[in-house]
This record gives structure tokens, C-alpha cells and sequence, in this order.
């Protein structure tokens, strides 16, 4: 009988994974009681707001990215190996989608594995070779395996309700606004409101950022183990970074006189580097290589 | 005696260090990496400016005469850029590297340090899955103190790279060789005579 491909334990990022959900948990907990302490009005109608707008998030998703779902007959290279892939995963296969945009990128939506989808855009397909492709699509299926795209959901549910939340008070703090009348320190209560939204909008971007690394990572190892070809997988990320386009195709003998001394440029990412949602690509790279060597026997 | 031993990847090495490393990890290459020698090692000189092929050749074998001819066998060869080729013969690639850290010293006594693009290694891969042997190359440039990769895709009618394969042999090897991580600087040389 068929079994589904096991991504194996990576004890170590699911720790990290752990943590930074448990700080996730912690930081809206408290936020849930004290913004509902100083401001329930706004808190329930962002929440409404939020709701609506996360019920609506696949269509939305995928129509902002002008992706348009594909049968098989339109592309049927995509479908078979998606087909093969979600089978190897042990899910439902998604639904495929192809957008038109020229920027080489693949996404995977849904809030439900049967409701995912994987899409990816033309600017992608014309650059990428069918390992690449298919290395690629493997990511974007790990994510669908592992519920990724619902985590991240939950995971930025208050954040977005915060923001939402922020918006309100702001606009209630220059224009004057609730419980005035009622209570003489509701502007002070608003300013209390609005400190305690920005810390949580502060801190909860950087804990879901740092949560969205952790799950690139862990797709990138579940595309390993769906493919065993997780060089592929380096090969397409380096190819969208742009690294590969910049990998000299100049000859070392018609450039070696241009610099004359060693140059190394600048390493570290500094700050952005906690706000962003992905690993860099040289670490993504990094530990595909040691996946590539840990598989080496599978081949 | 310690139980762990720390191995530290060597991060920039000098001509003669870079020479030594490539030696110590012959063993590495040819019996893990299915890497083997193909029995010649060159180095790569650039012409002074308005330069016949003649004098650059005659220049390249005046400084040689440092060298011990007795131990190693040379030729000397420009390519059609005008660009001197000291090509180094030998079985064994520890022999190879030991006499391209020498050839440095005789550049450098020479005064042709500054000038000396790269040291070429070509061996060739043992690809499995196609069953035949594919030319890689590592190349030393000093100007970076570091090896790079070089592994064309095998077709002659074309100049394109395996990049694929240039990453998994860097990736293998660089804790043992100082090689090169920025991919900006992994250039590659087209129509080497070796």
C-alpha cells in the first residue's frame, strides 16, 4: 500500500516553533484582556472585520495575485506534478493556479487542505527548469501538508485585529470621539489603548515573522523529502533571488584586472532581518546542502 | 587528549597555504567526491600591457628557471587572449599542489606575483548517474584567497555551467578548502588548453 512520504523530526525547529508560538499566545492573551478592558467597542468590531475579511482570504489571496485556477488540459505539466507530489504528501491535491504576473513567485493558499491551492506565476514558469519547478511546488505543497497557511492565519489573526484596532483609535484620537462625554479620561484611556496596540503590533510582527521562517525552513526540508533532490530546490531559490542571473558569466581573464585587491561585501542583515518573513537565501541554501548530504545514500 | 575535536573552515588562505590545503584534501576529493586528477595542474598569468605572445612566453620560462625541472614537468603555453599558461604534469594531485606553492614562490622572486590570475585544478567527477566522467575545475584566484568553482554542462556547441553541481561540489568541500561563498566572484575560464 501506498504511504505518504514522512518529513521526519527536526526537533530543534520545532522547539524554536513552539516558543515563539507560546510568546505569540502569551502576548495576544494579554492583549485580548487589556484592549477589552480599555476599548471593547473597537475591539469587537475589528474582530468582525478581521473575521470577515479571513473567510474571504482565498479568493482575495489568490485574485489579488491575478491567479487564475488551471485545468488540466491548460496545463498539464503543473497538474501531474502537483498530482504526484500531494499524492507522495499524503493530501488532497490542490487546486492549481496560474498567474500572469511577469515576477517569478508560488504561493499556496487555503484555509483547509481541502480547500488549498497552489499557484504559481508565468514569470516562474519561464524560468525555471522542471526539477526547479517541480522542487518549488514541493515547497508550497509542505506548506499545504503542514498547515502552514492556517497557522500563519491564526498566527497574525490578532495582529491584523490590532492594527485594525489602531486605525480606529487613531482616528478617534484626532477627531475626538467615544466615551468623551461619559468619562474624562477617555483620552487618556485612548492614548493607554493605542501605546498598548503599537507594542503588540511591535511584537507580534516580530514573533510571526520569526514563526514564518521557521515554516519556510520546515517546507524546504519537507520539499527535500518529497523530491530528494533538495539542490533542485537551492538551485530555483538562488535562480529567483537573482544570484544565479548575477553569477558571472564573464570570463575570469577579461575581468581579473578590474579589482585589484580582495573585496568581501558586507554580511548582516541587521534589523530588517527580524521583520522578514522568509530565511535569507543563503541560509535556506546552507541547509539544503546538508539535507543534499544527508540524502546522498537515498539515490 | 580531547574526546571532540573542532574542525574550523578555513576561511582565506595565501598562495602557499591554499596550495598546502588543496594537497591535504586529495584523499577527500578522489575517494569521497569521485573527484580524480586529470594529471595537470596550470597557472594562469595575465600579459604586461602591449605584449607579444612571444615575450610573455619568454618571460614566463625566464622565471621558471627557479623552478627544479628535475622534480617537476612544465610547459609553457598562450592562449589565444594572449595569456600565459604554466601547465604542471603529475600523478598525484599532493605532487601537483606542492609544485603550483613553489611555482608562487618563483613568481613572486620573479616579480610576476601581481600578475598570476589563478591556479586551475581540472579533475573529473565520476557522474553516476550518466555513468561517465564530467570536467570540474577549482580555481584559485588570489585576489580573493579563496577556491571557486567551475564546472561546465558538458555540451561543447555551448558555453553554459552546471550551477547545480558547482553548488554541491563547493557545499562538499568547503569545510577542508577555502573556498569562495560570494557566487559573484565564481567566474569561469572558457577554452583553458588543459
Amino acid at each position: 500500500m501506498f504511504q505518504p512520504v514522512q518529513f521526519g523530526r527536526d526537533n530543534q525547529l520545532r522547539t524554536r516553533m513552539f516558543i515563539t508560538m507560546l510568546g505569540l499566545g502569551l502576548l495576544y492573551g494579554v492583549f485580548m484582556l487589556v484592549a477589552w478592558q480599555f476599548s471593547p467597542w473597537y475591539l469587537s468590531i475589528a474582530l468582525v472585520m478581521v473575521i470577515i475579511q479571513f473567510s474571504l482570504s482565498d479568493k482575495m489571496v489568490l485574485a489579488s495575485m491575478r491567479a487564475k485556477v488551471v485545468t488540466e488540459h491548460e496545463a498539464p505539466k503543473l497538474h501531474k506534478m502537483v498530482t504526484g507530489l500531494s499524492m507522495k504528501a499524503g493530501i488532497p491535491k490542490p487546486k492549481v493556479a496560474v498567474s500572469d504576473i511577469a515576477t517569478p513567485n508560488a504561493f499556496a493558499t487555503g484555509r483547509s487542505q481541502k480547500h488549498a491551492a497552489v499557484a504559481v506565476t508565468v514569470g516562474l514558469l519561464n524560468i525555471l527548469t522542471d526539477d526547479e519547478l517541480e522542487a518549488v511546488l514541493a515547497h508550497e505543497i509542505s506548506h499545504i501538508k503542514t498547515k502552514d497557511v492556517v497557522v500563519m492565519t491564526y498566527a497574525s489573526f490578532f495582529l491584523i485585529v490590532a492594527a485594525t484596532m489602531s486605525s480606529f483609535l487613531m482616528f478617534s484620537a484626532i477627531f475626538g470621539g467615544m466615551g468623551r462625554s461619559r468619562n474624562s479620561n477617555a483620552g487618556s484611556v485612548v492614548m493607554v489603548a493605542l501605546l498598548v496596540t503599537f507594542i503588540v503590533r511591535i511584537i507580534g510582527s516580530i514573533l510571526v515573522a520569526t514563526l514564518s521562517r521557521y515554516r519556510e525552513f520546515s517546507a524546504d526540508r519537507g520539499a527535500a523529502a518529497l523530491t530528494l533532490k533538495p539542490m533542485a530546490l537551492a538551485s530555483a531559490l538562488q535562480r529567483l533571488q537573482g544570484s544565479m542571473i548575477s553569477m558571472p558569466k564573464q570570463d575570469l581573464r577579461k575581468v581579473e584586472g578590474m579589482n585589484a585587491f580582495f573585496i568581501m561585501s558586507a554580511v548582516g542583515s541587521g534589523l530588517a532581518g527580524l521583520f522578514s518573513s522568509h530565511p535569507s537565501t543563503e541560509k535556506r541554501v546552507q541547509r539544503l546542502q546538508q539535507y543534499d548530504q544527508q540524502m546522498a545514500f537515498l539515490r | 587528549m580531547c574526546l571532540l575535536t573542532f574542525k574550523r573552515t578555513p576561511k582565506h588562505l595565501t598562495w602557499a597555504a591554499a596550495m598546502t590545503a588543496m594537497g591535504s584534501v586529495a584523499d577527500r576529493l578522489e575517494q569521497q567526491l569521485d573527484t580524480v586528477t586529470t594529471g595537470e595542474v596550470a597557472v594562469l598569468v595575465r600579459p604586461e600591457a602591449d605584449q607579444s605572445h612571444t615575450q610573455t612566453k619568454a618571460e614566463l620560462e625566464r622565471a621558471l628557471t627557479g623552478m627544479d625541472r628535475t622534480r617537476y614537468h612544465f610547459d609553457v603555453t598562450i592562449d589565444e587572449v594572449g595569456h600565459g599558461w604554466v601547465i604542471l604534469r603529475g600523478d598525484r594531485l599532493q605532487d601537483l599542489a606542492q609544485g603550483v606553492g613553489q611555482m608562487g614562490d618563483v613568481f613572486t622572486a620573479a616579480g610576476l606575483d601581481d600578475r598570476v590570475v589563478a591556479a586551475v585544478f581540472p579533475m573529473r567527477w565520476y557522474d553516476a548517474t550518466n555513468q561517465l566522467y564530467r570536467p570540474i575545475y577549482w580555481l584559485y584566484q588570489p585576489r580573493i584567497q579563496g577556491f571557486t568553482p567551475f564546472v561546465p554542462d558538458g555540451d561543447p556547441s555551448h558555453e553554459r555551467r552546471d550551477h547545480d553541481l558547482e553548488i554541491r561540489m563547493e557545499a562538499a568541500i568547503r569545510r577542508e578548502l577555502p573556498t569562495e561563498r560570494q557566487t559573484a566572484e565564481w567566474f569561469p575560464l572558457w577554452g583553458m588548453p588543459i
